[in-house]
């Protein structure tokens, strides 16, 4: 099965290649654009981005976005990032999205677009384009909801998609489905487990249904995503296991993850304001890996509270609390492992269209983000309170 | 259970300061014209709900399935602002914002902006399937036989 989505990826690009050297090729339907940026992190403690990534990061972040419209209702977009973002991403170029739409109106004052290909998962109000520094209200997104150890799970699919939208008088109404298999970046392991957990991914028919009503002042949305990844280990992958002080190697076994995902969105705009208001329910079951068919299920609940300020066309100010929870043992009292609360301050200063500067600082209590491959290995020098400072120059072209 | 019924309420409440907001809204007016390229097979009249779709890159092809063009000033030009806040009844950031949505997602082509009115009639003669808007004061500056003005019912 990973031989298909590779054929229609091939094929998709050589139709491409094929409308740009044909006679009707119309460069006015033809778009490249992109964005570079750079990025600093500073966590003070807690090994944030993996326990063999130094304590600080740079960021890059880049990405290359070829779209091409044929006069027939059928389009064809790309996108490939590159990102770098110490232990969460790898530093190869990515295919984000490789996608053939066909829109048309089945009903007066709406529109269906059909995709085939890869194409990114729609969840909550970010996520679609959570590598976009242009798209997001911070530089790191709030991890109640766009938890970045299982980025992932909701990255995009390969398969197939429908949009449907509705417009009434002053509102909105959007329905997004998309079912297809979910495309593993080759650091997913190390990200989730360390260096000595190798092997593969396989990802089984994964999908997500989306309902978006919007308004001038209002957005509302809910989203349920079902993700389930199936991991073969390579020979001689393990995990190392601390047990009274001493580490010893637990060898890996066949392991598969399933996962539900709820989330609900709500956003009140003012001239000058902008309120949001994110949910999130994962549901996670992790079967085999360590010991062969045990099975473990994690709930995890969060919340976040995000106000925004626009004070003119260049400033935006941001203050947003965060809290996710833990909630598989109600009975563990080491409550560090099992929450995160954040308070962010952060500023966004646009010079002009093209360039952008992001500044923020998290107040942070809990260890429940850090990755699990950090979790898994006690380290000396995990906090409770700690912070992340984080900066990005962006340009867009 | 808690946090959610807290949530519903909190969207009662929203939901019945915009449906009072809307109510005291001021009527429409036409300060602005829209504009097509003549290349468009399309009616003299547009929906405003249609219009709404095409500006903010919601909607994407004409009845004729070709692929809509948008040319608009720059975003942060204030006559920009005023059409996206009297005419779309939106904000001009929350505008911005579906923009990059869209565009970053594969879901439509990057509008074209200029700097002006004049460029932007330039724009839409030699641009097929393309759809602008001039303020009233700039009809009498469309003389080319490029260009259809229709109307928002």
């Amino acid at each position: 099965m990973k031989i298909l989505p590779l054929l229609l990826l091939s094929s998709l690009l050589l139709t491409l290649l094929t409308v740009a050297k044909a006679d009707n090729f119309k460069a006015d339907n033809f778009k490249i654009d992109g964005v570079i940026s750079l990025g600093y992190m500073a966590p003070t403690s807690n090994h944030f981005f993996g326990s063999n990534a130094g304590k600080n990061a740079v960021i890059t972040e880049n990405s290359l976005r070829l779209s091409y419209n044929f006069d027939n209702r059928f389009a064809l977009s790309s996108q490939v990032i590159f990102r770098d973002a110490e232990g969460f991403s790898t530093s190869g170029g990515r295919l984000d999205f490789l996608q053939l739409d066909y829109r048309n109106s089945v009903w007066d004052n709406s529109q269906q677009t059909y995709s085939i290909g890869r194409f990114k998962t729609q969840q909550g109000f970010y996520n679609k384009t959570r590598d976009i520094p242009f798209t997001r209200p911070s530089v790191m997104l709030p991890q109640s909801v766009y938890y970045e150890s299982l980025r992932n799970f909701v990255l995009s699919l390969d398969g197939v998609k429908v949009n449907s939208i509705h417009s009434f008088d002053t509102s909105d109404l959007t329905l997004e489905l998309g079912i297809g298999k979910n495309s593993i970046d080759s650091d997913f392991n190390s990200i989730i487990y360390g260096d000595t957990a190798t092997g593969s991914w396989d990802s089984e028919n994964n999908y997500y249904s989306d309902l978006k009503w919007e308004n001038q002042q209002i957005s509302l949305a809910v989203n349920y995503s079902n993700v389930a990844l199936d991991y073969n280990p390579s020979v001689g992958s393990y995990l190392p296991i601390e047990i009274n002080g001493a580490i010893f190697p637990a060898p890996l076994n066949e392991g598969n993850y399933r996962s539900s995902i709820y989330i609900y969105s709500g956003q009140y705009r003012l001239p000058n304001w902008e309120f949001t208001l994110e949910h999130s329910n994962f549901t996670f079951d992790s079967i085999g890996f360590v010991i062969p068919h045990y099975k473990r299920t994690s709930k995890i609940k969060g919340t976040y509270f995000q106000a925004r300020y626009f004070l003119n066309e260049k400033f935006i100010l941001l203050a947003r609390y965060d809290v996710m929870k833990d909630i598989s043992d109600e009975k563990s009292t080491v409550k560090s492992l099992t929450q995160g609360k954040d308070l962010t301050l952060g500023l966004t200063w646009s010079f002009n269209k093209q360039w952008q500067l992001a500044l923020e600082y998290h107040f942070i209590k809990g260890i429940l983000w850090v990755p699990p491959v950090t979790k898994v290995i006690p380290v000396d020098d995990i906090d409770e309170k700690w912070g992340i400072s984080a900066i990005q120059l962006s340009y867009r072209f | 259970m808690n946090i959610l019924y807290k949530l519903l309420l909190i969207i009662v409440y929203l939901l019945s300061v915009s449906l009072q907001l809307k109510a005291k809204e001021a009527e429409g007016y036409e300060k602005y014209k829209i504009i097509i390229s003549n290349q468009n097979s399309f009616d003299e009249q547009i929906d405003r709900r249609a219009l709404r779709g095409f500006f903010t890159l919601k909607r994407s092809v004409w009845p004729s399935g070709r692929a809509v063009q948008i040319v608009t000033l720059n975003t942060d030009n204030v006559l920009h602002r005023d059409f996206v806040e009297n005419e779309l009844k939106l904000f001009n950031y929350q505008v911005k914002r579906i923009w990059d949505r869209q565009i970053f997602s594969g879901s439509a082509l990057t509008p074209i902006e200029v700097n002006d009115f004049n460029e932007l009639i330039k724009k839409i003669a030699s641009t097929p399937n393309s759809i602008g808007y001039i303020s009233q004061s700039y009809i009498q500056a469309v003389n080319n036989e490029n260009i259809t003005f229709i109307t928002v019912k």
